[in-house]
């Protein structure tokens, strides 16, 4: 039975809802300027989270190949780092989903103040209902598919709004393998940060995730581990969080224990029990022409 | 042998890989190193769960750049049961 058959998509959003719906002031306090919520890349032993995740963004920019005015669909669009960075620095018209109004509103906000509101477009609902045009260049889900249960049909219908060629960048956080997705699922550590912290969240192992890419009819064309960038990333955000205790505390009285508890649970594991992957996949019969 | 372990105990030695590993479950646990018995069970010590036990592993990978197998970290229960498969990587790549 697929996690799709027993968890209501309905209950998945309202339930991650709890933790997107905070209020951006305590994520302010520990991810970069950008609040981008997911890996970076960190060049060397010297680089700064906010670079690291200016990296990250021209990854991604990279293997989409993206070369300036695309249109872009985000799934799962968080804050919007992405869509506002793709349509700043290569000129793309981005659409972001997010099934949160306080992202939505902040996002709207941003876009206008940093002169490119035209370029994006907010779409405020679940991705598997909201109304998007198709013909999209590029399409990316960076960290959100971990929150939908019906993953299958997500990817199918991401596809359909993909123009014949269309890249898709997927980014995920996964159980090392099957056999560690059985064990620890069900364990109280796991539950509490994917129930308490995230509301809905199934880890599931990449080869889950490689095949809903396959059944959506993709061609996979990449893989990039990114686990021990991962790590760095969430080492920098426990070490804002210390440092920014007070103002989490300000913004969420009783939220830095938790907090803390989250980031050190989620980085002890990985390599051990968990890892973090990006793939890469084409809306091409044939994948991609030229010499890889 | 806890808190005896001599300072500066010759690299590669039982003692010096012991007092490396106490040391970082130590600092990890908040707890002075001397509390932490050879025999004590890893899963006994106040507070301790899963992520702190992971971090020190982690620590200890790094410290000596090895990997451990996961099926003998998982059957690590004492201390001396920890330093014990420490050291076997310790000695292997010297």
């Amino acid at each position: 039975m697929s996690t799709a058959d027993v968890v209501d998509p309905d209950l998945a959003v309202a339930a991650t809802n709890q933790h997107y719906e905070l209020p951006a002031q305590v994520f302010a306090a520990y991810l970069d300027p950008r609040l981008k919520y997911s890996s970076g890349i960190y060049a060397g032993p010297d680089t700064t989270l906010a670079e690291a995740q200016t990296a990250k963004l021209h990854l991604i920019a990279r293997r989409l190949g993206l070369t300036g005015g695309e249109r872009l669909l985000d799934a799962g669009c968080g804050w919007g780092s992405l869509i506002l960075f793709m349509a700043t620095e290569y000129g793309c018209h981005a659409t972001g989903v997010t099934p949160s109004r306080t992202q939505a509103a902040y996002i709207d906000d941003l876009a206008r103040t940093m002169g490119v509101r035209d370029r994006i477009d907010i779409r405020l609902g679940r991705f598997a209902e909201v109304s998007t045009d198709g013909d999209y260049a590029a399409a990316t889900m960076v960290g959100s598919i971990i929150h939908m249960p019906d993953r299958e049909q997500v990817l199918t219908r991401l596809r359909a709004m993909l123009a014949r060629g269309g890249r898709l960048y997927l980014s995920e956080s996964c159980f090392r393998n099957a056999a560690v997705y059985r064990e620890f699922n069900d364990r109280p550590g796991t539950r509490h940060v994917m129930e308490n912290i995230f509301g809905f969240a199934d880890m599931v192992p990449l080869s889950v995730l490689v095949a809903a890419v396959e059944t959506a009819g993709f061609s996979l064309t990449g893989l990039d581990d990114l686990t021990a960038h991962y790590k760095r990333t969430i080492a920098d955000w426990e070490r804002n969080a210390e440092t920014n205790r007070d103002a989490i505390e300000q913004a969420l009285p009783g939220g830095f224990e938790p907090l803390i508890r989250y980031l050190r649970t989620a980085n002890a594991g990985w390599g051990y029990t968990a890892k973090h992957y990006a793939l890469t996949a084409a809306n091409l019969r044939l994948g991609p022409e030229g010499t890889p | 042998m806890t808190a005896a372990t001599p300072a500066g105990a010759t690299p590669g030695t039982v003692d010096a890989v012991a007092d490396v590993v106490r040391g970082y479950l130590a600092q990890e646990m908040k707890v002075e190193p001397a509390t932490i018995a050879d025999d004590e069970v890893l899963k006994n010590i106040p507070g301790v769960d899963s992520v702190h036990l992971l971090r020190v592993v982690s620590r200890l990978e790094r410290h000596w750049d090895v990997e451990f197998d996961d099926e003998q970290i998982f059957a690590s229960v004492t201390l001396t049961d920890l330093v014990t498969l420490v050291t076997s990587y310790v000695r292997a790549k010297d």
